[in-house]
């Protein structure tokens, strides 16, 4: 089963996305800023990470920045969601390393399709 | 509202968050009723689905269509949003009962995050909007409200001040039924008016209306 991390800080929304992704095979673990999504990523070694843009503290930019930097965690595909639209918001995510991005409201098959996109497969090859 | 672009942005958002949270919800719902988990509920949960996916389209149109001067609707907003707001919790209120009644505990649980989501927009809608210009009270005024506190087991005279209209309903229905006399009115202003014509032992005041100075030098005498 692969591992997704999700880095969202609203309750609400990484409920949701959360309980969906697991609905559909994946396993999903979960942190509310930068800073524990950046342990995490170490820790659960993640298949993929998904990360919300605008989070407290370390935002998810610079999050991607510094797990991009890093050896062990530089080859996980990230997934930038923003509630922007702007093509800059997308720009941005895509120059500090995210190999995608996708805005809410979240479209789930939209959003499955990049992630099996980048996975290579579904949730359980 | 005369607005820069980094306003904008932000105010988007804020009214994007509970509604994404709405459809969402709806969409997970709607999920577990197409895979025969969730029994009788699809055509309401249709319903609700829709009116978040036409409150999106209006935030984003009247976000998107500033006016001259920077200037956003918001009275537009509130206005029209007022109806959708209304069915979505209305909708989830009546599923939430029927998730109750079938001890759908998680169900229920996401239908009282949807019916949450559906009053932060309301309120936030209504925070945003100013009310029309209206002439403070003088001390005459204020002086003619009764401040009388009832003792126990007394009836009295409540005025009810809420914008939506099944709050209003199902609150003075409530009061009535437990002996008061009571009137609604739906917006700051014409509380103000009643409260200078009649005597009123209560004001019931909607949390949108809180926020209104002219009707909280209504409510200051009271509070010493």
């Amino acid at each position: 089963m692969k591992k997704i991390l999700l880095i969202e800080d609203n309750e609400l929304n990484r409920d949701m996305l959360s309980r969906r992704l697991q609905k559909r095979g994946y396993e999903v673990v979960t942190a509310v800023d930068g800073e524990t999504g950046i342990t995490m990523a170490q820790a659960e070694a993640p298949a993929l990470i998904l990360m919300d843009v605008s989070l407290p503290g370390i935002d998810g930019l610079e999050a991607t920045r510094r797990l991009k930097a890093a050896p062990q965690t530089r080859h996980i595909p990230i997934v930038a969601l923003t509630a922007h639209t702007m093509a800059s918001d997308r720009d941005k995510a895509l120059a500090v390393g995210c190999d995608d991005f996708d805005t809410k409201p979240i479209e789930l098959p939209r959003l499955l399709e990049k992630i099996e996109t980048l996975l290579g497969q579904g949730p359980r090859a | 509202m005369t607005t820069d672009r980094t306003t904008l942005n932000h105010l988007r958002h804020e009214l994007h968050t509970p509604l994404n949270h709405i459809i969402g919800y709806s969409e997970m719902l709607l999920e577990s009723a197409s895979e025969g988990s969730i029994v009788g509920m699809e055509p309401r949960l249709r319903e609700l689905h829709e009116h978040a996916q036409q409150l999106m389209l209006l935030v984003d149109e009247v976000l998107g269509r500033t006016r001259k001067d920077n200037e956003i609707d918001l009275r537009r907003l509130s206005t029209e949003a007022s109806g959708p707001i209304s069915s979505i919790i209305a909708a989830a209120d009546e599923l939430k009962a029927q998730a109750q009644q079938t001890a759908a505990v998680e169900v229920g649980q996401d239908l009282e995050r949807i019916a949450s989501a559906a009053h932060t927009l309301h309120t936030m809608i209504a925070d945003g909007v100013s009310a029309p210009p209206v002439a403070p009270l003088t001390d005459a005024d204020t002086a003619r409200i009764a401040v009388v506190p009832l003792p126990t087991g007394e009836t009295g005279n409540i005025l009810v001040v809420d914008d939506n209209a099944a709050n209003r309903e199902m609150l003075s229905r409530r009061l009535a039924r437990a002996g008061h006399r009571v009137q609604v009115v739906a917006n700051g202003p014409d509380a103000l008016t009643l409260l200078r014509q009649q005597p009123i032992d209560l004001v019931l005041l909607g949390c949108a209306h809180a926020a209104d100075e002219r009707l909280r030098s209504v409510a200051a005498p009271h509070h010493r």
